[in-house]
């Protein structure tokens, strides 16, 4: 288990992490999402050991993870650019330089994951194209065997096929050996199918944190009519995030048990009623809206 | 944040393999340029020997020192830049693991390097084995030339400790460029101001250490390494400490940052003041006596000095801070720059001090000492050989620098040389200064001389060649001591001749034998460096050896001690021996029996040579040119040469024996050129720079000696063509 308490980071006169609290469960996805400065990367390179907290404390199953080998050894850090050991390194080159410093490293999965994503072990990396850059990554990554892996925007680059592929992968790394997985990502439609455990991060604090099934059953939408004039008052018994009319139709967000919801809506003798999911995207901007952000000025 | 104290080995095994793999390109560039220079110490080049003109080094093993400032950019590119410490920071390993590896990885490939220069050395050894190969110089020592890339080392880890350090503490480019020139120049300044306001015209480095030239080599070899050792250190605990994510800021700390503002204030001061001492000649000695002048001068500078240091600092601070409020902020530290710039003349009033102290009467004098110069280092006898065809020359012995010489006669002359050196030496000024430092080296006309004192200190004067052998050398051969230690054969044994086309180990053992039968002062005789004036300053003619045949260079084993032997009749079976093997070599040349024919018939345009000529207890060379079918030249003269030609061609024809001949004819051959074939048919690899000997009747060698001395002694062939006819 990851924790992160009070945790504070600065460049100079710029907070990057302002007093952040967090806890993350081994064996999920945890996704973190946020504009550019939100203090995602900078977040990741602590739990990584490559910065020092300026304040607060990051433990790893309670062990400090900064200049310290044996937490380190079960973390794997994969940040936005690949960065290479020389101008010519190949991806087996990589592969060695990784296996020297990761006990665990495995040359079979290595070799297993490089057929699975069709590239050549010997070929320079710097020729790879930047969707072929990531799949080397993330082979290297997951062949370092270890217990908490950080991608920062690893998706970014990757075609479609790619992506699930390396998905299925991530997931079976956290099914089959209990693998934390954290991800930072500009987009949160990338991470909605993907993460078990939702951040967001503005001006380096954490604004929301959910589990991603909760956020998305506890809100939705619902779009009934009824015969009569009805205004917002009269939906006083529900937790209304929004409430919208067009003509006869009105449109409701609702943050609530959903049949409890529907049982009341039922009781106001609707004369059409249909309530549809809610995009991870539509969960956020109502959820921020609440909280007094405006989530386009978010993301 | 509290650390957590975790317990993680000093140097990663597998890691230290992954950095050594990554220094792959560097290493292996690095090997292959020692080796070359290890090959190269085996030749004369005249690269290396314009090398060490224009750097006024005596060695070129720089090349260690380049590969540790090489390692330590690598090192920099690998963890200092925020990018690349993405890769490095995240590795399970802690910043001192990373450190000693890196250094481990770095260390290995230099002693790889350290390998590859005697791998070049051996290989060039191997090719001076092959018959005709240039090897006429005196190869680096075996020791000698792996103490050098010691040394060498030991200045490429303060290289490697203070850019690794720099770059653990100091984050911008601009800051670590600063900071780079602040160390480097910054020390070299302060000693060259103190040193620039003292009268003394000895070092301050002397002044504090007045221990004589081989104690205080020691010291300061001391020194280097502990200075090695500490940069190491203070970089490890630098790096241990430092922080990817102080990118942004000029410097890991605030002092970090004002130490390297105020070095560079203090750099530009100090540049200012030594300038101004420089070109005026003002002294503390001088202001002090109230010289008006050097009062005005001093004040004038100093102004300049502040300003410019005021607006160094205030433009590095702005510019690293981006800030000029900031920068006004720091302006405080300011002053530090200052007392450090006159704390160098604390150590000017101690050399003035000391230097006043010196007292250059012969009953001050306590004894001399003569520091051997006997460690071949290659270069000298590289740069010599090439530019000036002699073999470098030295005086003494480990044994005979430990001699303390107390003979009356040479310390009064140690107290007239140190008096000279008090009023100030002619080596230690202007040109002669300039001089000595580019061409010192490669003549080796110069050494040095440590006098020691009765009321403290032994101080080293250093003096012309021509001084010391003219003052000195009557003195010091006549201590028994002495001589039976500089002439001691211990290290010479096993040992070789240099350069000497075709001679093997069997004619070194030859001549160490002889010379081991020999008394020490008959030994003296022929090891004596008599003539290495004549043989290393390229203003005086070459002339004759008056009384040797050759002078060969013995050379212990590895090279270490080499000592000039001159082929007098003191060695005979080593003169019979060399005599045979030069003959041999020119007869087997390619176009030696059409040379002679040739000779006979006078049918050449041109013939460059000497006539060595040995009988009667001495050796007379004369140096001869003749163009017999020149028809610019009056006939009588033509057939003069004619004749000389066709009696050398009998002789050389003849070739009666050498071994028990009363009297010996040698022809050198330097340049034979027939009509319209300059050079072509008797290339140089041929029969050219070769030398026959031949015995001869003592009428034909008296005949000889009478028409070659009436030719040396000035008679005109031409006008006294008829006495030839």
């Amino acid at each position: 288990m990851i924790e992160i308490t009070n945790l504070t980071k600065g460049f100079g006169s710029v907070k990057a992490l302002d007093n952040v609290t967090c806890r993350i469960d081994s064996g999920c996805v945890f996704g973190m999402v946020g504009a550019n400065g939100a203090g995602k990367s900078t977040l990741l390179r602590l739990l990584a050991g490559v910065y020092v907290p300026d304040d607060g404390t990051v433990t790893l199953d309670g062990e400090q993870i900064y200049d310290n080998p044996a937490a380190k050894e079960r973390i794997m850090f994969s940040p936005d650019t690949m960065r290479l050991v020389g101008a010519g390194a190949s991806l087996r080159r990589m592969a060695d330089f990784y296996a020297a410093s990761y006990k665990k490293f495995s040359y079979e999965k290595f070799t297993q994951l490089s057929k699975l994503f069709g590239l050549d072990p010997k070929m320079n990396i710097r020729a790879m194209s930047k969707g072929m850059t990531k799949q080397s990554q993330t082979i290297l990554t997951l062949s370092c065997g270890a217990d908490v892996i950080l991608f920062d925007e690893t998706f970014d680059g990757l075609d479609p096929v790619a992506r699930n592929v390396a998905k299925k992968l991530l997931y079976r790394e956290v099914c089959d050996n209990g693998t934390t997985v954290i991800v930072t990502s500009h987009s949160l439609r990338e991470l909605e199918d993907f993460a078990d455990q939702l951040a967001m991060l503005y001006k380096g604090k954490i604004v929301l944190q959910s589990d991603v099934e909760g956020l998305k059953t506890r809100l939705f939408k619902v779009q009934l009519a009824f015969e009569q004039e009805h205004t917002r008052e009269d939906f006083t018994q529900l937790d209304l995030l929004s409430f919208t009319k067009n003509g006869k139709v009105i449109n409701l967000i609702i943050r609530s048990d959903r049949e409890q919801a529907e049982a009341i809506l039922n009781g106001m003798d609707p004369v059409f009623m249909e309530v549809l999911p809610l995009s991870l995207e539509e969960v956020f901007t109502y959820e921020m809206d609440t909280l007094g952000y405006k989530f386009s000025e978010i993301m | 944040m509290t650390e957590t104290k975790v317990k993680a080995p000093f140097i990663s095994g597998p890691y230290y393999k992954e950095i050594f793999r990554e220094m792959k390109t560097i290493g292996i560039i690095f090997c292959v340029l020692q080796t070359v220079v290890g090959l190269l110490e085996n030749f004369g080049s005249p690269i290396l020997a314009l090398f060490i003109m224009f750097t006024g080094t005596g060695r070129y093993q720089n090349v260690m020192l380049v590969y540790f400032f090489v390692a330590a950019l690598n090192f920099l590119n690998a963890y200092i830049k925020r990018s690349a410490w993405d890769l490095r920071g995240s590795l399970p390993l802690k910043k001192r693991t990373v450190f000693a590896s890196h250094l481990a990885a770095a260390l290995t490939w230099a002693a790889l390097i350290f390998i590859a220069n005697y791998v070049g050395m051996l290989f060039g050894e191997l090719l001076r084995l092959i018959p005709g190969v240039n090897a006429a110089s005196v190869p680096a020592g075996y020791i000698g030339a792996g103490a050098a890339l010691l040394q060498q080392a030991m200045l490429g880890l303060i290289v490697y400790g203070v850019i690794t350090m720099l770059g653990s503490v100091v984050n911008k480019a601009f800051s670590l460029l600063i900071a780079g020139a602040v160390i480097v120049l910054v020390p070299v300044l302060y000693f060259g101001f103190a040193q620039g306001m003292s009268t003394s015209t000895f070092s301050i480095i002397e002044h504090l250490l007045p221990i004589g030239l081989k104690a205080r080599t020691a010291v300061l070899t001391v020194l280097t390494e502990l200075a090695a050792a500490a940069a190491i250190v203070l970089a490890y605990i630098a790096f241990s400490r430092s922080q990817a994510e102080t990118h942004n800021k000029p410097a890991r700390t605030k002092a970090i940052h004002i130490a390297i503002g105020v070095g560079l204030a203090a750099l530009v001061g100090l540049f200012v003041m030594r300038s101004v001492g420089a070109i005026s000649s003002v002294s503390v000695q001088s202001i002090a006596q109230g010289s008006s002048d050097s009062t005005g001068t001093v004040l004038l500078g100093a102004i300049i000095a502040l300003v410019l240091m005021l607006i160094s600092y205030m433009v590095y601070m702005w510019v690293s801070l981006k800030s000029f409020k900031k920068a006004c902020k720091n302006l405080v530290f300011l002053p530090i720059a200052i007392v450090l710039i006159a704390s160098a003349l604390l150590f000017t009033g101690f050399a003035d001090r000391q230097f006043e102290k010196l007292d250059a009467s012969v009953n001050n004098m306590d004894h001399v000492v003569i520091p051997s110069g006997e460690y071949s280092d290659g270069i000298v006898d590289i740069a010599s050989n090439m530019l000036f065809g002699g073999s470098s020359v030295r005086r003494g012995s480990d044994g005979s620098e430990r001699v303390k010489l107390t003979d009356a006669g040479l310390l009064r002359e140690a107290a007239g040389l140190l008096s000279t050196k008090l009023a100030g030496s002619e080596f230690g000024t202007g040109l002669a200064m300039i001089d000595e430092l580019l061409f010192g080296a490669i003549y080796g006309n110069t050494r040095n001389v440590d006098i020691a004192l009765k009321n403290g200190g032994t101080w080293t004067v250093n003096i012309s060649d021509y001084e010391f052998r003219e003052k000195l050398v009557p003195y010091v051969n006549d201590n028994a001591d002495y001589v039976a230690r500089y002439t001691d054969m211990k290290r010479f044994r096993g040992g070789s001749v240099v350069g000497t086309d075709g001679l093997d180990r069997r004619f070194a053992k030859t001549l160490i034998a002889e010379l081991e039968s020999l008394s020490p002062a008959d030994r003296l005789e022929v090891f004596t460096d008599s003539t290495s004036y004549s043989l290393l300053d390229p203003y005086v003619d070459l002339g004759t050896v008056s009384d040797s045949l050759a002078i060969l260079t013995l050379a212990s084993p590895t090279y270490d001690h080499v000592t000039p032997v001159r082929l007098t009749e003191k060695l005979p079976k080593t003169r019979l021996m060399y005599m045979q093997q030069l003959s041999e070599n020119a007869r087997k040349a390619r176009g030696f029996d059409e040379f002679t024919e040739k000779l006979k018939a006078a049918d050449y345009r041109d013939f460059y040579g000497n006539l060595i000529l040995i009988g009667g207890g001495s050796v007379n060379e004369y140096n001869f040119s003749y163009w017999p079918n020149d028809r610019d030249y009056e006939g009588s003269y033509l057939s003069y040469q004619k004749r000389i030609s066709a009696m050398l061609a009998d002789i050389i024809t003849e070739n009666r024996p050498i071994e028990g001949a009363e009297y010996v004819v040698g022809v050198a051959i330097n340049d034979f050129s027939i009509d319209g074939l300059k050079d072509s048919s008797y290339g140089r690899s041929l029969i050219h720079d070769k030398t026959v000997f031949m015995g001869v009747s003592r009428e034909t060698y008296e005949e000889l000696m009478e028409l070659f001395a009436y030719e040396m002694d000035g008679g005109d062939p031409i006008d006294g063509g008829s006495e030839w006819m």
